[in-house]
């Protein structure tokens, strides 16, 4: 037998062995295939669930900020009328308002001068 | 703008279903006589499998993207390193046991008796059957006691057909280490089955 010859027997046993696996190996080999394959495009509803823990810390990390916001306004809010409120009652503004027509008359008088 | 957004996305996604699809075709084509190899090398039908799917997950987590030429020479790397690494692990253990003095039993040989009685599936004469099957065996045996480089050289390039440059890229090694390694082979198989296959 020529050596093309024994090498083409070799590959023909090699093939017919190959193509009669039983069927629980074709099954895994089949299995293990698709496992690799789910690589390269991997399902949208894994993708999801990834996203998931991600967007609830986003909507926490939202409502906390819009909490502290308004309360920081609430704050901000209610220290200006405790400001206006001092600035009513306030002793020199009363004497600003008693003293109205002094200021009045000193005006007119400096007008008339000029 | 958004249009152009979706045509892109519509692009990707159909450029990574082509992508499935070839390498589908391709792992495909290869499983049994990679598994048939991994068998060859390591004896042990489970051992064979893990081999391969490991083989597989690296083909398309390292070279998916890779052109589709390149993926049979890869392919067969990651083959042949995986069975060296079953190899070198196997050694450590089988050196240990030694050691230890534990020895291997046959608890299997009652199985592979049963299953041996079972019909053939495919319908074959058993007569037929016993013959191709005592050439298989013959030739099974002849292969799986060639040292495993030689082995590897013979395989990828006598079955697989790979060309000496990517028998090379696969073993690792030179082309002219995988014409020695193939033709020793080739001399040590005509010399085991000459008495079997005149």
């Amino acid at each position: 037998m020529s050596e093309k010859d024994f090498l083409n027997k070799v590959k023909k046993q090699l093939d017919e062995q190959s193509e009669h696996l039983d069927a629980a190996t074709l099954s895994k080999l089949n299995q293990a295939r698709q496992a690799a394959l789910a690589q390269v495009n991997p399902k949208p509803s894994r993708l999801k669930n990834n996203w998931l823990p991600a967007s609830g810390l986003a909507a926490a990390v939202l409502l906390t900020s819009v909490f502290l916001f308004r309360s920081e306004e609430i704050t901000t809010n209610s220290n200006h009328g405790m400001d206006d409120i001092e600035i009513i009652a306030s002793s020199d503004n009363l004497d600003l308002y008693e003293q109205l027509d002094f200021y009045m008359w000193l005006l007119e008088e400096n007008n008339s001068a000029g | 703008m958004q249009h152009d957004c979706v045509i892109d996305k519509k692009i990707g996604k159909d450029r990574t279903l082509d992508k499935t699809h070839a390498l589908d075709q391709f792992l495909s084509q290869v499983e049994r006589r990679a598994f048939k190899i991994a068998k060859l090398a390591v004896g042990n039908h489970d051992e064979a499998l893990d081999i391969v799917q490991d083989s597989m997950f690296a083909l398309v987590q390292k070279y998916a993207n890779r052109p589709s030429e390149e993926w049979t020479p890869l392919f067969y790397r990651i083959l042949q390193s995986r069975i060296r690494d079953w190899y070198r692990r196997n050694k450590v253990r089988t050196t240990w046991m030694s050691w230890l003095g534990f020895r291997k039993d046959n608890e299997n040989d009652e199985l592979e008796n049963a299953l041996e009685a079972l019909p053939d599936p495919h319908g074959r004469d058993p007569s037929q059957v016993a013959a191709n099957e005592h050439s298989m065996e013959d030739l099974e045996v002849a292969i799986k006691i060639l040292p495993l480089r030689q082995q590897q050289a013979f395989l990828l390039r006598t079955w697989e057909g790979l060309s000496v440059a990517d028998t090379a890229i696969a073993m690792k090694c030179s082309q002219g280490s995988v014409k020695t390694h193939h033709s020793r082979a080739v001399h040590s198989l005509r010399e085991t089955l000459k008495e079997h296959w005149t």
